[in-house]
Order: structure tokens, then C-alpha cells, then sequence
């Protein structure tokens, strides 16, 4: 799994390519935590490149969101494909973690949402 | 319909599957640690030829999943959806084929005591069938469910549940690994029931009671289209 990274104006972007897995989670976790460290508060996840998606990939974005939210931050998904999506409606995690169709959508959400809490 | 289904579907059919396994040829099919047992049983008693005839069965079991991770993976890696209903299709002929060939006596006899030489290819063809579905169910899944594979699920639902136990009360992680946790006993609940009423539909020695295995998987390829 790669982690391709870009600093945006509506937060921090993280296109991740390839397995979300057991191998690989830790992977992710670690720029969540370095990210998280630096005070980003705003994090979209460009997920059109993820082939595969495992419980221990679901549980890093949770515990992201998680970690965001009391600080009045925001996690946007984006582009997750079909077998994607339905391992997180399987997980029951559909409203939890904020999916969206297009990059453009994400970014207007996380904007309304630094709108709500600057 | 909750997206899950399918997958509690073939759950149900490997329970029905290990039940016909053990009723008609007395051995458990989707069991590779029983297989490694028997090899070892056989092995003390210098019976070489047959721990090389035990120990090639549950290589039909890694043959099928890496024939459904071929499968599925062969179009996820081209950024494609998968289709979990081809190698299912596959898993529920070949299921048929023990069903129709134990009828017919192409296959071996009917017979609960378990003897390597005589149960090889029906256990082999759903040895294939299970680890296809096997496969698919923890492809589709992202790892939360199998169809089979109880020892695993067990392992992971004790863990589960003492992380959860542990989180803080409401917090995200705790329903995710709660949720987790209800589905692990769901595919637990389901492989049991299928046993059971499988155990019913073997009562008269036939191998048509595999036609309740096939029936279920050709029912979740089904659901599984629905759901699109």
C-alpha cells in the first residue's frame, strides 16, 4: 500500500493506493498520528485507489474520525468504490465515516464543517 | 436487505457441506487442522501412503481459495468491481457434482467411517467448493466473515469482545468492534444451523442431501445480485 500525500485548502489529503489490510494499516495509522500531532484537524482520504479494505483499514479511519471530532474536526472519504463501500455498510459504518462521490464534494464538506468549527 | 446475507448464506452452506462431509465419508471437510491430525495418526502407524493421500485433501482447499483469489483479485488489481458470483457458480457445481455422483455411485459409497482411500474424491471436490467460498466471503467481507473456518471467528470474537469490554462506553471503536462481534456470532449461529438441517436432509444415507449446500450458495449468488 502507498500513501500519496498533498497538502489541500480544505485540510490534509491522503490518497492511499492499493490493500487497506492487517499488512498494512499501521501504514496509515502512523500518518494519522503524525498528522494528528502537527494539530491538522481536516483530513480528506482519497479512497479511488483502494482494492481492498479489511477490518483493521476500517478501524484506523474510525479511530481517526474519532480523534478529530472532539477538536471540531472532520474526516471525508471519497471515491470508495462499490466492494469498498460495502465492506463498511457490512461494519455498519455508512454514517459514520463521511463517504462522498467526487474529491469536490469531500472538499465542500470538510469547508462547511472548519465553517462550523474554526 | 442487510448487506451481510449472502455471506450468512454460505456460512450455512459450509455448515451443510462439513455435515454431508462427515455423515458420508466420516470426515470433516473445511477442517485442515483435522486433515494435519489424521496425517500425523498415520504417520505413527507408518501408513505413508496413506498421510500423503490425507495431506493432498486440504490442498484442494488452498487450490479453490487461490482459484476465487485469482478470480476476484484479477479484476480488483485492474481497478474493476469484482464478481463473487463466478467462483461461487464454480463452488456450487461442483457441490451438485458430489450431490448427483454419490446418487448415481460415480463417487465413492455412503459411508460414515472415514477411510483415506475410499472418501478421496468426494472430500477433494468439497475440499475445492469450501475453500472457494471461504475465499469469497472473507474477499467480500473485508475479512470480518467467513464461510467456514470456526476455530478463526472463535479466536477472533473472544478478542473482540474483550477489546470492546474494554473501550470507552459509546465510543466509535466500540461500536465498530461490537458490530463486528454480532456479526462473527451471526456466521457462527448460521454454520450451525446449516449442519442441523443438513443433518436432517443426510438422515436417509443419500448424497442428494448435498443438493441443500448447492441450493443455499446458488441462493446467496442470488442475494448477492440483489444487492447490486
Amino acid at each position: 500500500m502507498n500513501i500519496l500525500e498533498q497538502s489541500l485548502p480544505c485540510g490534509q489529503s491522503m490518497a492511499i493506493v492499493g490493500r487497506l489490510d492487517s499488512a498494512s494499516f499501521h501504514l496509515l495509522e502512523a500518518r494519522f498520528a503524525h498528522f494528528l500531532k502537527a494539530q491538522t484537524r481536516f483530513f480528506i482520504v482519497d479512497c479511488t485507489n483502494i482494492n481492498y479494505i479489511s477490518s483493521a483499514g476500517l478501524r484506523v479511519l474510525v479511530s481517526a474520525t474519532k480523534k478529530v471530532s472532539p477538536v471540531g474536526g472532520a474526516v471525508a472519504l471519497w471515491g470508495a468504490k462499490d466492494h469498498v463501500r460495502d465492506v463498511m455498510k457490512i461494519a455498519g459504518l455508512t454514517e459514520i465515516l463521511q463517504n462522498h462521490s467526487t474529491e469536490e464534494d469531500a472538499a465542500a464538506y470538510l469547508i462547511s464543517q472548519q465553517q462550523l468549527n474554526p | 436487505m442487510p448487506p451481510y446475507l449472502p455471506w450468512l448464506f454460505l456460512a450455512f452452506s459450509s455448515g451443510a457441506v462439513n455435515t454431508g462431509g462427515l455423515l458420508a465419508g466420516g470426515s470433516y471437510v473445511s477442517h485442515v487442522t483435522g486433515f494435519g491430525t489424521m496425517a500425523g495418526i498415520e504417520l505413527q502407524k507408518a501408513e505413508l501412503s496413506n498421510v500423503l493421500l490425507i495431506l493432498t485433501v486440504p490442498m484442494y482447499f488452498l487450490l479453490g481459495s487461490m482459484l476465487s483469489t485469482l478470480m476476484v483479485d484479477w479484476r480488483t488489481q485492474r481497478s474493476l468491481e469484482p464478481y463473487y458470483h463466478r467462483p461461487l457458480l464454480i463452488s456450487g457445481i461442483l457441490i451438485v457434482c458430489v450431490a448427483v455422483g454419490g446418487h448415481i455411485g460415480i463417487i465413492e459409497p455412503f459411508d460414515r467411517t472415514y477411510k483415506p482411500e475410499n472418501h478421496y474424491y468426494m472430500l477433494a471436490l468439497l475440499c475445492l467448493a469450501s475453500g472457494i467460498e471461504n475465499a469469497v466471503v472473507t474477499a467480500a467481507t473485508g475479512g470480518i466473515l467467513r464461510s467456514s473456518h470456526l476455530t478463526g471467528t472463535t479466536t477472533d470474537l473472544g478478542a473482540g469482545l474483550v477489546r470492546a469490554s474494554i473501550m470507552k462506553r459509546g465510543s466509535l471503536e466500540r461500536q465498530l468492534e461490537t458490530r463486528i462481534n454480532l456479526l462473527r456470532t451471526s456466521q457462527i449461529i448460521s454454520f450451525v444451523l446449516g449442519s442441523g438441517l443438513a443433518a436432517f436432509c443426510f438422515r436417509f444415507d443419500s448424497f442428494l442431501g448435498f443438493l441443500l449446500p448447492a441450493a443455499v450458495t446458488m441462493l446467496s449468488i442470488a442475494l448477492s445480485f440483489y444487492k447490486k
